[in-house]
């Protein structure tokens, strides 16, 4: 038995792929309709847009992978297999969206805004920890919080983050846990 | 066998936090996490990180203009080629991902998107933001503004609403008698950020808040706890306010009200009041054992504090007033000389503080014990307590409950009806309560038929001082309905009694359409089987019997009883159509909002075990119980029998637990007689991820795991229970 703390986040709501219209609006989008383009839109978008935010910080970059991921939302519905949820399928399609944007960038180096404020749904943490915790993902550095974030928010398995990212396996858990190690050292001292 | 300590590396913590250790690597660092208190606390340190991030939601939101914007480049010919499979990192960060293709598509246009109705389920954490308040410590009277982070589902108002249950030094405990406003509006100032401004009014020492739209359709109320602000005085909260605290809290999260009595009698130890009210709640919370083994401590500190007040000068009525309540509190017959300090106090305070209210409840606490010796004496009482009435300076419910005994007493009808009027006016909540009592006197009974009248048509309309800061506009209305089936209820009854029975019947009909109570269902039964109303009375005991929280037996015998009336055959139809109906009228209030994701409980063997993997597929009923809370204590013993009525109908029944596993608890269950399982949520885990505040609660899942109900009593929850199980099956 695997012990599952932390199961695969991508299936965590039922009531998606348990909807009979799903197959329905990617049929009509692929034929081209667009009022079902808004459908998805409207189900999937922010879903999309908190995936790219947290792997961005940037709220621009988000913006744009969110644009990227729903013009060609039509065509790549085509290569859609109902194999696991279509919940996962737009979620890997974001990060790997989200991460080629990030290597562009980075060539282009980035002084750009970061994400100043962030909600998490624990019940007791005061708001204050909440800012800390977001401002120290955002002190790690770009390989530790691209690891931590796929691992730990979007539940990606250190295999598939792995094939993202074109590093090994063991790469991908000495990140993460370097990843925790920091974050813990710059919640601590703060 | 000597077995050499060695602290496992920190990666292997932070992969047995992850879950992500082999199996035979997690049980051997789980053997040395039962020894090592620190890599216990560098696993929860870790966690609580991780749960966090988990979470993690970010407070910016989509722009407005992101899907036209899609809209627009495709119009344009803009095509954009996904990596639809899993890209190589070797891949040119030139890769011509977007490509601009031929456009072929015309643009038609677009008519409204329905972009509310086809949001998916939030869950708690997506539907809470964060207030807070400046300054934090206010004092009495002070301006505070407030600062709002609005959840997804607020966001986008351009003005939220700030809603509050202010107390004043006066208020009691339980929401009887409190009133909720509006305080003032949020305004938007940035993309999930609101800000509004209060001041605290005269006297108010402590406030509940929750933030809604203003349509009162979606409330944020801090996941059930409510926002607050207490009055500080000499920079820590004032005695006042941590009372009204308490006051607050006790109805709706006792364990929460313990802390702060608790916390009140640490701030305030020279308070002997503080001290009673701790002794008090912590012998009904933690049961008599705890209140023996304290009691010692309480006898030399009661002793303490006589001396130490008696030295001083002056003393406060309310000081003499404690005194007075501690020796009430502890006081046993080993200890006569408890007794002799208790009338020295009260003494002192009938003597000292002549017209404070304080004396004035002491002398009518003291009358009301003479009243029933001494009929006389209500007279002179009645003029009492209407001139402390008049004053204003009295506690409101105790005394219109006080003021209605007195006016019986005395004989006095139209001081019964004008106190009367002042209880139901003041306790809304128990209003029907009061009207029921008046009406049971037949000299009073046409006046408390039109009360009650009166009380079902101000029921009709919304009333939003009466509406519970954590309740939307919806979640209200079905309050509304089911205070109104109570007052049907109670009219029907008092008819009955007045033997208008044909509108009696009419009125408990009319209570019974919807809704669910078994005990009015299974009166009304009776009426209808007392005026030969043979098919109702099937109709209304076919409900009864289909209920599982009905003893077998009660509904053994409805069963043969009818199976004579009307034969066999037809009963058994009613039967079926009876559960059917059970089912769709308690689905009714039903919620759907995704339960635990996960949840890392351990056995008694100190195995983790995943919540999920205890309810999956299946409906169940998750009990969250604690032994140090009296209401969960009273209900341990019913759990044996309920898990197995549950499990006869392929129904989970989870018990989770506070507390590691101990030989403590252990004891202690083996000597409850409890036969059920119990997990331990020793990480809190499961509490943080169904919100919960107050123990005991029951949680019923659905079988995909959303939580449907999360209510306090046993026997609804096996009600609702069987109604979601019934739900799935059909």
């Amino acid at each position: 038995m695997t012990h599952t703390n932390f199961p695969d986040q991508r299936s965590r709501d039922p009531s998606v792929t348990s909807d009979a219209t799903l197959a329905a609006l990617i049929l009509c989008t692929i034929q081209g309709d667009q009022t079902t383009l808004g459908v998805l839109f409207n189900r999937y978008a922010a879903m999309v847009h908190r995936t790219a935010l947290r792997l961005t910080m940037s709220p621009d970059e988000a913006d744009d992978v969110v644009q990227d991921v729903f013009i060609g939302l039509p065509e790549a519905l085509r290569h859609y297999r109902e194999r696991g949820t279509f919940e996962s399928w737009l979620t890997a399609i974001a990060v790997r969206v989200a991460l080629m944007r990030l290597r562009a960038a980075r060539s282009r180096e980035n002084n750009r805004p970061r994400v100043d404020a962030c909600a998490t749904g624990g019940q007791e943490q005061q708001h204050a920890d909440r800012l800390s915790l977001a401002a120290a993902l955002a002190r790690l550095s770009e390989e530790h919080r691209t690891v931590f974030v796929l691992k730990v928010v979007e539940g990606f398995g250190h295999d598939e983050i792995a094939t993202h990212l074109g590093i090994r396996r063991g790469t991908s858990e000495v990140r993460l846990y370097r990843a925790i190690r920091h974050l813990r050292a710059f919640l601590e001292t703060e | 066998m000597h077995i050499p300590f060695q602290h496992p590396s920190p990666d292997a913590l932070h992969a047995f936090a992850l879950g992500d250790l082999s199996e035979h690597r997690r049980r051997s660092l789980q053997a040395h996490l039962t020894t090592c208190a620190s890599c216990r606390a560098d696993i929860v340190a870790t966690r609580d990180i991780l749960e966090r991030a988990a979470s993690l939601t970010p407070s910016i939101s989509l722009r407005d203009d992101a899907f036209s914007r899609v809209l627009a480049a495709r119009a344009s010919g803009t095509r954009v080629v996904l990596p639809v499979e899993p890209t190589s990192y070797a891949l040119p960060s030139a890769f011509p991902w977007r490509a601009v293709l031929a456009a072929t598509l015309v643009v038609s246009v677009l008519g409204g998107l329905i972009r509310a109705s086809l949001g998916r389920e939030l869950s708690a954490a997506e539907t809470s933001g964060h207030l807070t308040f400046s300054p934090q410590a206010p004092s009495e009277g002070a301006h505070v503004t407030v600062q709002y982070e609005a959840p997804a589902n607020l966001a986008s108002y351009k003005t939220l609403v700030l809603r509050v249950r202010y107390r004043t030094g006066r208020d009691e405990q339980y929401q009887a008698a409190t009133r909720q406003v509006a305080a003032t509006r949020l305004t938007r100032r940035g993309s999930q950020s609101f800000e509004g401004a209060i001041d605290l009014p005269p006297g108010v020492v402590y406030a509940a808040f929750a933030v809604e739209d203003t349509a009162g359709t979606q409330v944020d109320a801090n996941q059930g706890r409510l926002w607050e602000l207490l009055v500080h005085q000499g920079g820590k909260p004032s005695e006042a306010s941590l009372i009204q605290k308490f006051n607050d809290l006790v109805g709706r999260s006792p364990d929460s009200a313990l802390t702060v009595v608790r916390t009140r009698s640490s701030l305030y130890s020279d308070s002997p009041d503080a001290w009673a009210a701790r002794v008090a709640f912590e012998s009904f919370m933690l049961g008599s054992t705890y209140f023996d083994s304290a009691h010692s401590g309480h006898l030399e500190r009661f002793a303490a504090l006589d001396r130490q007040w008696r030295s001083r000068a002056s003393v406060p009525p309310d000081v003499m007033d404690g005194m007075g309540n501690y020796a009430v509190q502890i006081s046993d017959s080993a200890h006569p000389e408890i007794r002799t300090v208790y009338r020295y106090w009260i003494k002192r305070l009938m003597s000292e503080a002549v017209g404070t209210p304080l004396q004035s409840q002491q002398q009518i606490s003291d009358w009301s014990s003479r009243v029933r010796s001494d009929s006389t004496i209500a007279r002179a009482m009645l003029d009492s307590v209407e001139a402390t009435w008049q004053r204003g300076d009295s506690v409101l419910g105790r005394y219109t409950s006080l003021g209605l005994q007195i006016a019986r007493a005395a004989k006095d009808s139209a001081a019964v009806l004008r106190w009367a009027d002042r209880a139901v006016t003041n306790m809304p909540d128990h209003a029907v309560g009061y009207l029921t009592q008046l009406g049971a006197d037949a000299r009073f009974r046409s006046a408390a038929l039109v009360r009650i009248r009166e009380q079902l048509e101000q029921l009709r309309h919304r009333d939003d001082a009466m509406r519970p800061l954590q309740a939307s506009i919806r979640v209200d209305s079905l309050r509304r309905a089911a205070a109104s089936r109570s007052a049907l209820a109670a009219l029907g009854d008092l008819l009955l009694r007045s033997g208008d029975t044909s509108a009696a019947v009419d009125t408990l009909g009319k209570a019974i359409a919807d809704g669910w109570d078994r005990a009015l269902f299974s009166r009304t039964a009776g009426i209808y089987l007392a005026r030969a109303d043979t098919g109702n009375a099937a109709r209304t005991f076919a409900l009864v019997a289909s209920d599982p929280s009905t003893p077998r037996a009660e509904a053994d015998s409805i069963g043969r009883r009818f199976s004579r009336a009307i034969g066999v055959d037809a009963w058994q139809r009613l039967e079926a159509i009876a559960t059917q109906e059970l089912a769709r009228r308690v689905l009714a209030t039903a919620e759907a909002r995704p339960g635990p994701r996960r949840a890392t409980l351990l056995t008694e063997r100190r195995d983790s075990v995943d919540l999920a993997t205890l309810t999956r597929g299946k409906v169940s009923v998750v009990v969250v119980w604690s032994r140090f809370c009296g209401p969960a204590r009273l209900q341990l013993p019913l759990y044996s029998k309920m898990q197995g009525d549950l499990s006869a109908r392929g129904i989970a029944f989870v018990s989770i637990t506070e507390e590691a596993p101990g030989s403590e608890l252990r004891d202690y269950l083996a000597a409850s007689k409890a036969e059920f399982h119990t997990y331990h949520d020793a990480w809190g885990e499961a509490r943080r991820a169904f919100g919960n505040i107050a123990t005991p609660t029951y949680y019923i899942l659905d079988s995909r795991g959303r939580i449907r109900f999360a209510d306090h009593s046993p026997e609804l929850a096996l009600t609702q229970a069987a109604a979601v199980q019934f739900e799935r099956q059909y």
